[in-house]
């Protein structure tokens, strides 16, 4: 080292020590310029669980009108109380691949995301994942008092975690929050409401823009969750960090960011306590290291249990695995026309020839098997129990047929050109089905060039960009169970990415999404899907299967979406 | 710094009977021999390939997955380290993947090589400020944990094969440019090199033809350590979901989607992994050997 | 000396900004963190809203000044993927990573110094290459598939260890043990060569001839004169081990700085990335510090006095 000069022999220890402080010092100083406090380290928890004592307004006489909240904030604003009485009480672990980035429902839309959020808030009707139809929650009736209006009776004496009374000024706040606020992600998705209003403290009017059969499932869509009012609107004002603060079964208590979340049980629960005093989400993104937590039981519960270690989870002593389906359909998108970023784009997909051949070119038997049984063949996104599913295409191989694929293409204006496939590594099993259809669609005479990406790559260089060329590859879910969503994409405006064009479509579409009389809506959809599989705009694979591991300790009747609510659960 | 010191001017000791003294310490070096033969093996295996691979290694056949070695229990006599998650066979895709092996490990360190050379040789020549200039660029790049980088630029110019490879050469070059430099430091002042200076030969004819052939010597031993490097660096790429992707086969893509099978298919992830740390470690064994043969104190006696 | 480290700190901070430099470039020009803020179904429309609210619809050129002008000040900006300050993100995540470090760092001299002694005084032996060979294996192995070996070995069959996350110190040694087997082949066969030189010095050779015990040759002698190259060699690895942590803390769901800047960099949080960078730079840079000042304690003849 240059610097290093052996002319002295003097040697300063003094000097040394000093610059040793100094140079601490600097660090330390550096370290903390992002305004943490350095001589806290470790991350700190904010237990905000109900106290009886911490009540901002008289629960025993609801205010006919809505609280003032800039009188009340001073006071009113419920301060972080002692930990949780349960401390140490039953404690179920569950094992995430990743936690949230953010604990506000309307601004996490990932489906992990809303199972943590929704073990804290409560919706106003709760969704049964096994037939779609509507539970009431938080409001006690609903009731579509004309074609834009939906009135709807809100329970009494539920309570939030800090004491604060649920009411219709709770609805109003947390609906008019997210609409306030464009750069929330779920923003696009809660502008059908125009305007919500109470009528009075247990009574709330929804308006929609216009007449909405999806009303009760847009209602219960991702953020829906109840939050606090005065709490909320003092910490908006204030700047401070947002705190979640729902009526749900657990109440937040600690957040290690990509480490754990803690949530404690709400002793006040509408529905009665939970059996799990402690209830803490752990994020283990590496799946074997994931599976190993379960088997030496240092997790209860973990989702993502690869099929090859089903039979190592089962034979394990106190571990189990349940399968369930996710609402994901893995599916092919074919470009049909230059749109979005491709305008001057001019693929063979564009001749609906070669699209047939490439769905006659896929057998779904194969790639079932290829994936473990993993997944259930369809030829549609509209699974059951979503509105407009048919056995035409739910549970269908479709037809597999690369002799008459290969005639098709031998008729069509396809000359040997390479057709660009992208897709990313999102989802199990992703690559390896790739890889298959690819070697799949060679052999019926294609020329594929697969780019595999991650799925960062692939949103920002293909997705949102619009860039897609001949195919992509992607697995889209239907958390709303509506039909709308799936189609979505074939809207008027709305064709970037496919550019495919069918006026029968387009109109069935436009009055599908206004349609109040459900079994016209159905048969509606039903003609779309007809439609995309007569022109092959999209080539559907299958419904994707899931599943997860679960300890005996454990007694947790299970969605069969793997909605990860544990408010009725046990421990033993 | 410290490499500067271990393998410093190593030529210009250099006993009379070169031949003689590399043989002498190989042999007594019994390590660097199994390390020379490991390289060999993994450079032949790659040549050869498509001779001795038994089976396509892109031939998916999912009615043949997960099979075992056929020496294992439960194995199929057809596929000597079994069949992958598509039933490709293992040992045919082990054999290709040691052609990207190769191909990443040479060329990666080929790239640190030229540009850490270059910038080594300029930075030590012209001294002043560019080589200040030069010299913070080596400090930062030597603070920042390369996988960091190398990921980062991975998202960035997309994960291809030539991507990789540049990206690998790109955040490897440091070490090549600091000993460089330290060399010319240090050859810059020797009789020689005056000499030449003064007899009127430009700069970068002393450079090239008086300069670099003092410092090949140590480029040759941190180029053989490198390869280690990189090599591991790919299959760790890989496991954070940032590899190269299919179809291309590399050690590091088996490993990295074998790791989920290890307790149900041990075979999946345990021969790429041997055969990456085997490879990692032949380099680093020849590395070693090649910096005691060619630094004169280790080799006295 | 306190100007010495005055100015090597000063000196480091053009480096940052050349670093921050190619962050943005890498991140932002390359990369587009609004495809990881919308959702599938997002229009071009919504996208744009998104992107203004970011103040991603800005040019470049401004971004990159707006966003060094804050650096300049300390404020690093905030993180779009959990919309807070950056800094603060990592900072909180320093402490696990140290932690981690430094009882790697532990394990690792624990490993080495030994192997390195013995493999110096039994040169060529058996032992030695016994030793050399599966002590160099360590760094050969990709330290993500050593770390699920180590997990499905004391994790699950033997369920001596915890497997991930924090807790007690239990919950550090397969962690640490990975890391720091990956560093200590290096520190081993640089120990095991300088003390091979060592020992044939006059010195070392005068003391034996004295009739010093061979022990007390070995340790005060010998080991003391070859710590130097030892110490230099384990500032340098410091980088290595940071960037050996992204993949052990994400193997092993610890709560570290390293998959903090790995997933930040995944999803393009070009703060979070920055910031995360600049920290671990001033750590090499310290640790780098602290090797150069333990000259002065390891060799007496060394001083900064003068520069």
């Amino acid at each position: 080292m240059a610097t290093l000069l052996g002319r002295s022999r003097r040697l300063n220890r003094w000097s040394n020590a000093r610059s040793l402080l100094l140079l601490s010092l600097i660090l330390f100083t550096l370290g903390a310029c992002g305004g943490a406090a350095p001589a806290a380290p470790a991350p700190t928890a904010v237990p905000v669980v109900a106290d009886a004592t911490a009540v901002p307004v008289p629960t025993t006489a609801p205010a006919p009108t809505v609280p003032a909240p800039t009188e009340a904030v001073a006071t009113a604003v419920p301060e972080p109380t002692t930990a949780p009485a349960a401390e140490g009480g039953k404690t179920a672990t569950i094992g995430m691949v990743e936690l949230v980035t953010s604990l506000d429902p309307p601004t996490d839309w990932a489906i992990a995301a809303t199972w943590i959020h929704m073990n804290i808030f409560d919706c106003l009707v709760w969704r049964d994942r096994a037939t779609a139809e509507f539970t009431p929650w938080l409001a006690e009736s609903y009731e579509n008092t004309n074609s834009t209006t939906w009135r709807f009776k809100l329970r009494q004496g539920v309570t939030f975690h800090n004491g604060e009374p649920f009411n219709a000024d709770a609805v109003v706040w947390t609906y008019q929050r997210i609409l306030a606020d464009d750069t929330m992600i779920t923003y696009p998705q809660w502008t059908f409401i125009k305007e919500v209003t109470a009528v009075d403290p247990y009574t709330v009017d929804f308006v929609t823009a216009q007449p909405e059969p999806a009303m009760m499932s847009k209602i219960s869509g991702t953020g829906c969750g109840i939050q606090a009012p005065v709490a909320g609107k003092a910490q908006k004002e204030s700047g401070a960090e947002y705190k979640p603060i729902g009526t749900g079964p657990f109440a937040f208590s600690e957040w290690v960011k990509d480490d754990y979340i803690k949530l404690v049980a709400n002793a006040n629960y509408w529905q009665g306590k939970p059996d799990i005093d402690n209830l803490v989400f752990r994020a283990i993104p590496e799946v074997s290291t994931r599976v190993a937590s379960l088997l030496a039981g240092d997790v209860d519960l973990m989702v993502g249990v690869p099929k090859q270690d089903w039979e190592r989870v089962n034979a394990n002593e106190g571990t189990s695995v349940e399968e369930y389906l996710t609402n994901r359909t893995l599916l092919l998108a074919l470009r049909t026309a230059p749109s979005g970023g491709m305008l001057d784009w001019s693929g063979p997909t564009s001749d609906p020839l070669v699209r047939e051949a490439i769905s006659l070119a896929i057998d779904r038997k194969t790639l079932i098997e290829l994936i473990d049984g993993l997944g259930i063949p369809t030829l549609s996104r509209i699974t059951p129990p979503t509105l407009g599913s048919s056995d035409k295409f739910y549970n269908q191989f479709g037809e597999y047929n690369p002799d008459k694929a290969r005639e098709l293409l031998a008729k069509s204006s396809y000359k040997g050109e390479t057709l660009t496939f992208h897709t990313s590594t999102a989802f199990l099993y992703q690559k390896e089905v790739a890889e298959a259809i690819t070697a799949m669609l060679q052999d019926v005479g294609l020329k594929i060039d697969l780019q595999v990406m991650d799925v960062t790559s692939f949103r920002e260089k293909v997705y949102f960009p619009n860039k897609n060329q001949e195919i992509y590859m992607d697995a889209l879910g239907n958390s709303f169970f509506d039909p709308w969503i799936t189609v979505k994409e074939f809207e008027v405006g709305q064709k970037q990415r496919s550019g495919w064009v069918n006026p029968e479509a387009e109109k069935l579409i436009a009055e599908a999404a206004v349609n109040m009389d459900p079994k016209a809506r159905a048969a509606q959809y039903l003609r779309v899907q007809e439609l995309i599989n007569e022109e092959n705009p999209h080539v559907y694979l299958y419904l994707m299967k899931d599943a997860m591991g679960k300890s005996d300790r454990l007694e947790f009747a299970m969605n069969p979406d793997n909605f990860l609510w544990m408010g009725f659960a046990k421990v033993k | 710094m410290s490499t500067t010191e271990v393998v410093s001017n190593p030529l210009k000791m250099r006993p009379r009977s070169a031949r003689q003294a590399w043989a002498r310490s190989l042999q007594r070096n019994s390590v660097g021999v199994i390390g020379l033969a490991i390289v060999t093996a993994v450079l032949v295996m790659a040549v050869t390939a498509p001779l001795i691979a038994p089976h396509d290694p892109a031939k998916l056949n999912v009615r043949a997955r997960l099979l075992a070695p056929s020496w294992a229990t439960r194995g199929d006599s057809k596929y000597l380290l079994g069949t992958d998650q598509l039933g490709r066979d293992v040992l045919s895709r082990l054999i290709f993947g040691s052609r990207v092996s190769v191909i990443v490990g040479g060329l990666g360190v080929a790239i640190s090589v030229v540009v850490g050379v270059t910038i080594g040789l300029v930075s030590g020549y012209m001294g002043g400020r560019i080589d200040n200039i030069l010299s913070r660029a080596v400090d930062t790049f030597m603070a920042i944990p390369f996988i960091i980088l190398a990921l980062a630029a991975v998202g960035f110019l997309g994960p291809s094969l030539i991507n990789l490879i540049i990206v690998l050469g790109l955040t490897g070059w440091v070490t090549f440019a600091r000993v460089v430099r330290g060399e010319v430091l240090s050859v810059k002042r020797l009789e020689y090199v005056i000499a030449a200076r003064t007899i009127g030969q430009t700069g970068w004819r002393i450079a090239l033809f008086h300069v670099l052939p003092n410092v090949a010597a140590s480029i040759i031993v941190l180029a053989t350590l490198q390869i280690a490097t990189v090599i591991i660096a790919e299959s760790s790429l890989s496991f954070l979901g940032m590899g190269v992707q299919p179809p291309t086969i590399t050690w590091g893509v088996m490993l990295s989607e074998g790791r989920n099978h290890l307790a149900t298919s041990w075979w999946l992830a345990t021969f790429p992994g041997v055969m990456i740390s085997l490879t990692a470690l032949g380099c680093i064994l020849l590395g070693d050997w090649l910096r005691d043969a060619l630094d004169p104190r280790l080799r006295q006696g | 000396m306190s100007r010495y480290i005055t100015t090597r700190i000063v000196l480091l901070i053009p480096s940052l900004f050349g670093l921050s430099l190619i962050l943005f470039i890498l991140m932002r020009v390359g990369g587009d963190p609004v495809a990881n803020l919308v959702r599938p179904e997002a229009s071009p429309e919504e996208i744009a809203t998104v992107r203004a609210a970011y103040g991603f619809d800005r040019p470049l050129h401004e971004q990159y000044l707006t966003s060094i002008g804050r650096i300049m000040v300390g404020d690093f900006g905030d993180s779009v993927r959990f919309r807070s300050p950056a800094m603060p993100l990592v900072v909180e995540r320093l402490p696990a990573t140290l932690q981690l470090s430094v009882v790697a760092i532990m394990i690792a001299l624990l490993l080495a110094i030994p192997i390195g002694l013995i493999s110096a005084l039994y040169q060529n032996s058996a032992l030695d290459v016994t030793l050399t060979l599966s002590s160099t294996l360590g760094r050969a192995m990709p330290n993500f598939w050593l770390g699920i070996m180590l997990i499905l070995l004391f994790g699950v069959q033997l369920r001596w260890l915890p497997i991930s996350g924090t807790g007690d110190w239990s919950n550090l040694v397969l962690p640490a043990t990975t890391l720091g087997i990956g560093i200590a082949p290096t520190l081993t066969r640089l120990l095991r060569s300088s003390m091979i030189e060592v020992l044939r010095r006059e010195y070392v050779v005068t003391a034996r001839a004295k009739g010093l015990k061979e022990r007390v040759v070995v340790l005060r002698h010998a080991l003391r004169n070859s710590l130097i190259p030892f110490v230099t060699i384990l500032g340098l690895q410091v980088a290595w081990l940071l960037g050996g942590a992204v993949i052990v803390e994400e193997v092993f769901a610890w709560p570290g700085m390293g998959r903090l800047i790995y997933r930040s960099v995944q999803v393009r949080d070009l703060a979070v990335v920055q910031a995360g960078v600049f920290i671990f730079a001033l750590i090499v840079m310290v640790a780098n510090l602290l090797v150069d000042l333990s000259y002065a304690l390891l060799d007496p003849r060394i001083s900064y006095r003068d520069k």
